[in-house]
């Protein structure tokens, strides 16, 4: 793992830790995931457009 | 301390509802009148507190056969969904029967969808028989089996996303069952090198 993913899994770890011990997390969830889900909405892409994404993505995962 | 904790394959969760979880309550609300299905990859990480989106929401089914797929295609069209493709029967035969995946979205939302698979290997059919049931007030949601995630994310894809999302599990889950995990990925693994 280099610098960059290990500070990036301790980020994840310090996220994980505050679930286990805050009540609100979910609260703090929900505002992060459905500004995203709103921005999408709002750009409006088309079922082609979302493939051309998905396919790069896959393509950038290999 | 932990967030979560199952017991007897079932878990009640107090959480609030986001827009991907309305989604896949919604049109899982629909699926399940149909076969059984079992929630697997990335978004079990999600719903469980990761603080990342997904656009891909992955489930395994119960093959349904093609004259319940049918009823099902038409319920969902019914309801304003859209498909891979708007024919049933090749949806069926020439995808699903075929090992690939459909996606089912809203219309005029494609980026958030479902992508579903009939379970067909033996881990595959695992994460069905073996899911547990999740509560969120009077609605009830099914996920694979913890630990298979954790195995498949940690032993078999690797990403840095897939790792991480496994230590999240891991962190959040109370009492995980460690010798169940290393049993997954024995599964997982023989299955990858066939």
């Amino acid at each position: 793992m280099n610098s960059e993913d290990k500070q990036r899994m301790e980020a994840v770890e310090r996220w994980a830790d505050y679930v286990v011990n805050n009540r609100d997390w979910s609260r703090q969830q929900k505002i992060f995931i459905d500004a995203q889900i709103r921005n999408a909405r709002t750009i409006g892409l088309t079922r082609k457009q979302v493939e051309y994404i998905r396919e790069g993505q896959i393509r950038k995962s290999r | 301390m932990a967030a979560f904790e199952i017991k007897n394959r079932e878990i009640t969760v107090d959480k609030e509802i986001t827009e991907i979880d309305e989604f896949v309550i919604k049109t899982l609300a629909i699926i399940e009148k149909y076969t059984r299905y079992s929630i697997i990859g990335g978004y079990i990480a999600i719903f469980f507190g990761r603080s990342r989106a997904t656009e891909d929401i992955d489930i395994f089914i119960k093959d349904p056969g093609f004259e319940t797929f049918g009823r099902l295609f038409t319920e969902l069209k019914r309801k304003g969904y859209e498909l891979t493709i708007d024919d049933p029967k090749s949806l069926y035969h020439d995808y699903l029967k075929d090992n690939l995946s459909i996606r089912i979205w809203e219309k005029g939302f494609p980026l958030l969808n479902l992508e579903v698979k009939i379970a067909k290997s033996p881990s595959q059919k695992r994460a069905i028989k073996e899911r547990i049931a999740v509560r969120i007030g009077n609605i009830t949601l099914y996920f694979g089996p913890i630990e298979g995630q954790i195995a498949y994310k940690r032993h078999i894809m690797k990403g840095q996303k897939d790792l991480e999302d496994a230590r999240h599990l891991e962190i959040v889950f109370k009492d995980l069952n460690k010798k169940r995990i290393e049993d997954y990925r024995k599964v997982f693994e023989d299955e990858f090198r066939r």
